[in-house]
């Protein structure tokens, strides 16, 4: 099986890439919108450390473009998933849904 | 409202980090953010998290991704490897002699690591290194010594807790130290190396048994074990376990075991081992009260301690031992009489003092060592840098094109770091290959047996890569710096660059290498002066043809033996020494001088008997020698030497006929004596040592050995004949001779080890700056034909244009010599304070290096010269 490894945070950075789309997902918003949606505020050291690592792992690729004056006339890169990062995702979700089902009176379904 | 931007600094340092698109991106990134906490929290705090952010960027994959990724690595490295190949296959010349001269470079830092590694290895290997010592003794009249009474051991034993154990050593001889005859069936031996040991001694020396087994090791009095090497001398291949050998033809003892050789790793060392008992209850059984004997250093001692700690205590505590445990009134003050502890690891490298188990190693030919091969190594490194540079010429053009196409400088120092890492590659497997080579003549000069066991051998391969890779680095940087600066603007512009690139360097490491060259021949000249000064000094009695042969004590009688060798019509005359004979330590006895108060005075006393003086060619200023006119007299007849005379304020002719009491061993009474003749100094021991006083006394006492005075060249037939009349008189103990000026060259072995190996070092240095010359003289007069032949053109004679290319390397040699010998002075001097007697430091050995020097240079020059006269210019200029 192909190694689908993630850390904690390289799985919030895929989920948050996913779920602001191909059209927004770029450094500042990814890392703007982990900081609402958890509480932790990423350097931006870490976060573009954590994307170099999912694209060399071809869970995402990225495209250029964008440039607003906002950040001195300077172009955005963009992220998306691809099949092997949504893959990956699917595969985290199942393993963690199916340990937590087997933990006793947290189960909500199909426990016996 | 002015525009609010993040500090000059911060962004500057971001600029340092990050390049190109990763750049754009990410500052990018920060502008924006910063731009929202500016509206946000205000100009403070936007600049704080924005330097934080910028500081977060310190991480290896962002810094990874500098770099671009469109260069295919392999690809590099094979294209590396192939401009390499072609480099070194174009100057064959100058590759073979950076290699050659860095694998003798690599060797002898191998070797002298290895010969290092093996002396500090020694006795290292005992169960307990750290905490086991040797107990010492010192005593005015002989100073420090390493043998003690016998009953130290037990005592010191039971007078401190933290002694765990100890064992005591006794060396089984005759009394003259050499060995004894041992019997297996029908064949003699002498063995040399016979020991008596307590039993705790394999425990503590952690001795692995080849054969037998160890709980029954030593436990009979009359049982052995014998080392591997004895085991194979005796027994060859055969089983030596539960075999009799015949000790002294008195005693039959069997083989209970073979032991490991322990002569290659440590200060100890044995063939035959026998239990303590052997000695107290069967050799020494006649002896009484030798266990109680304080006044006999019978013994070497040695105590295992609880730990480490103990042994600085042991050392406290030992300097009080002689008041608790010495009967009383055993020590005079005047005796300052001591023990103290060594440890045991310590002593091969450190101990040097009187009654050594045997000769011990040299701390300071291992610092010679060590530095004299990274020496070496400089001197190849610097060959390597100096002829490296010098071609920087012919790849100039290589470098301008290359970099014109779009080589970044890195690339082109990491390809010229390539080129010196494959050569110092080459280098280190020729090394091998010569260590390989050297390995047994090294150990038979330096006279060690140094096992290439496992961790050597990963030794050698950690510190060649070592090596490797610092060589690289050294002598590489310097190259790819240089030749990678080049402005491709001036060079292909076709620009000759000027020959003045890099000269002072270069001079420097050619001053460097002469330095190292000229010191290094001066400093083995005036060692082997020294030797030759030692070797042919008029010693004061003359050892050659003279032969030692160990006598049986007691068994014969002096004037039977003697009488029978005196038949030998090419014997010549006949004495018998015991005491003071070249090499060995001298014993002190006591005496009363005439009109002088009656009081001990010690003096060195060499136990002699008759025809001394003849045997030895020592001169007699005053009275006679001994004979046998004083056989059987009561008042003992003596010879004093002249500086004994001199410093009792007699004149030698004064001193005839004095007396000169003999007092009894620590008694207060005296035996007569009586002054019969006065001879010359001589120096019996070696020159490391002034005169001191001596006293010749006659004996007629049985022991000691018989010397010879030999006529006639083929002494070694003599000698032959000498032991067939030994064999009719004497059964059971074998003949054994020495040659007695073949013990005096004993004295200096380390002397002697010294000279050759620097002898050696100094033909290798030499050789390599040689080598380097060579390749650096040849390159800059083929640098010069240019101008060479225009002067010539312009009508400039040979001798001027020979004068115009030394005229650099006389200065360089000028420079060199005058360090050189200063340098060498000084080091030589501190080495010649050793000597009691020694030659004084002359102009003529560094002259000599001097001019050695000039001349391999003006050899080289000349024959250069004479080449490049003969050019034609009008070929020479022709070929732009």
């Amino acid at each position: 099986m192909k190694r689908t490894n993630l850390g904690e945070f390289e799985e919030f950075v895929l989920l948050v890439i996913g779920a602001l789309g191909d059209q927004e997902a770029y450094g500042v918003s990814i890392k703007n919108e982990i900081r609402n949606r958890t509480g932790r505020n990423p350097s931006v050291g870490a976060l573009h450390s954590a994307l170099y690592r999912l694209e060399d792992k071809k869970m995402v690729t990225s495209k250029i473009g964008g440039a607003t004056a906002e950040r001195g006339g300077r172009r955005k890169k963009y992220y998306s998933l691809t099949d092997a990062g949504k893959q990956a995702l699917v595969v985290a979700n199942e393993l963690r849904s199916e340990l937590f089902n087997m933990i006793p009176g947290l189960a909500i379904k199909g426990g016996k | 409202m002015k525009k609010q931007a993040p500090p000059n600094w911060i962004d500057w340092l971001l600029d340092r980090m990050l390049s190109g698109e990763q750049a754009e991106i990410i500052k990018g990134d920060l502008e924006e953010l910063y731009n929202y906490q500016l509206k946000k929290r205000g100009v403070r705090s936007a600049n704080w998290i924005y330097l934080f952010d910028v500081l977060s960027l310190l991480r290896v994959r962002i810094f990874g991704r500098n770099k671009s990724k469109t260069l295919n690595k392999m690809d590099l490295l094979i294209y590396n490897w192939k401009i390499t190949k072609r480099v070194l296959v174009r100057d064959k010349f100058t590759s073979l002699i950076n290699i050659l001269g860095l694998a003798i470079g690599f060797a002898s830092v191998l070797l002298a690591w290895l010969y290092i590694d093996n002396e500090s290895q020694y006795d290292k290997f005992i169960e307990d290194p750290t905490s086991t010592v040797r107990i010492c003794s010192h005593w005015s009249q002989i100073g420090k010594y390493a043998k003690t009474p016998f009953p130290v051991g037990p005592a010191l034993m039971d007078e401190h807790a933290y002694v765990n154990d100890f064992f005591r050593v006794v060396k089984i001889t005759t009394n003259d130290g050499s060995g004894i005859p041992v019997r297996i069936g029908e064949n003699k031996f002498m063995e040399g190396k016979m020991l008596s040991v307590d039993r705790s001694f394999l425990d503590i020396y952690n001795l692995k048994f080849l054969k037998g087994n160890q709980d029954e090791a030593l436990k009979d009095p009359l049982s052995l074990l014998l080392s591997e090497r004895a085991a194979k001398k005796y027994f060859g291949s055969e089983n030596p376990v539960g075999r009799i050998m015949n000790v002294e033809g008195k005693y039959d003892m069997i083989v209970t075991g073979v032991v490991e050789d322990i002569h290659h790793k440590s200060h100890l060392e044995f063939d035959v081992l026998s239990p303590m008992a052997f000695m107290i209850d069967v050799r020494w059984k006649q002896w009484d009260g030798f266990d109680n004997d304080w006044s006999s250093a019978l013994v070497w001692t040695y105590a295992q301690l609880k730990n480490k700690d103990a042994v600085a205590q042991l050392e406290n505590e030992i300097s009080s031992f002689v008041d608790s445990r010495y009967p009383e009134g055993f020590v005079d003050e005047e005796d300052n009489f001591y023990h103290f502890v060594q440890r045991v690891e310590d002593i091969h490298l450190q101990s040097n003092i009187g009654r050594e188990f045997k000769a011990n190693g040299n701390g300071t030919m291992l610092v010679v060592f060590g530095t004299v091969s990274i020496l070496i190594l400089l001197i190849a490194g610097i060959n390597f840098i100096n002829l490296t540079t010098a071609r920087s010429t012919i790849r100039a053009k290589e470098i301008g094109v290359k970099k014109v196409v779009g080589a970044g400088k890195s690339q082109l120092i990491k390809q010229f770091y390539f080129e010196v890492f494959i050569q110092n590659l080459l280098a280190v497997f020729v090394a091998f290959l010569i260590l390989f080579l050297i390995w047994k003549p090294f150990g038979q000069l330096m006279n060690v047996y140094i096992p290439l066991d496992q961790s050597r051998l990963v030794g050698i391969g950690l510190i060649s890569a070592f090596f490797c890779v610092l060589n690289t680095i050294i002598s590489g940087t310097y190259p790819a710096v240089f030749l990678t600066s080049f402005k491709p603007s001036t060079i292909l512009k076709g620009k000759l660059l000027s020959m003045g690139r890099g000269l002072s360097f270069r001079r420097i490491l050619v001053t460097a290498q002469f330095i190292a060259a000229i010191a290094f021949i001066a400093s083995a000249l005036i060692i082997s002066d020294q030797l030759d000064f030692i070797r042919n000094k008029d010693i004061g009695v003359n050892t050659t043809q003279l032969v030692e042969i160990n006598r049986p004590p007691q068994s014969i009688a002096n004037d039977v033996i003697i009488k029978a060798f005196k038949e030998n019509p090419n014997v010549i005359s006949a004495t018998a020494t015991a005491g003071s004979l070249p090499g060995k330590t001298s014993p002190t006895w006591s005496y009363h001088p005439q009109g002088f108060p009656k009081e001990r005075q010690s003096f060195n006393t060499i136990w002699t008997y008759e025809e001394f003086a003849s045997v030895f060619q020592a001169e007699l200023i005053a009275g006679e020698d001994f004979d046998r006119k004083y056989r059987g007299d009561s008042i003992n007849a003596m010879i004093l030497n002249e500086t004994l005379v001199r410093s009792l304020g007699w004149t030698p002719e004064e001193a005839i006929g004095r007396s000169f009491d003999e007092f009894e061993w620590r008694k207060q009474e005296t035996n007569p004596g009586r002054v019969v003749g006065v001879v010359r100094d001589f120096n019996f021991r070696s020159l490391h040592h002034e005169i001191d006083p001596v006293v010749i006394l006659y004996t007629d006492n049985d022991f000691g050995n018989i010397i010879l005075r030999l006529s006639g060249n083929d002494l070694l037939n003599t000698v032959k004949e000498l032991e067939k009349t030994w064999d009719q008189l004497v059964i059971d103990i074998p003949f054994t001779s020495r040659f007695m000026n073949e013990e005096i060259e004993r004295q200096y072995q380390k002397e002697t080890k010294l000279s050759t190996s620097m002898g050696y070092f100094t033909m290798l240095s030499l050789f390599i700056t040689i080598l380097g010359l060579i390749g650096l003289v040849s390159f800059m007069l083929t640098q010069k034909t240019k101008e060479i032949s225009i002067r010539k053109v312009l009508g400039a004679r040979i001798h001027q244009i020979v004068l115009l290319v030394s005229a650099d390397f006389i200065k360089i040699i000028a420079i060199a010599f005058i360090i050189a010998t200063t340098l060498s002075y000084y080091l030589m001097s501190q080495w010649l304070a050793d000597f009691s007697f020694r030659i004084s430091l002359g102009i003529f050995p560094f002259v000599v290096a001097g001019v050695l020097a000039f001349l391999i240079l003006a050899l080289l020059l000349g024959f250069k010269s004479v080449e490049l006269s003969r050019i034609n210019p009008a070929t020479t200029l022709k070929d732009e």
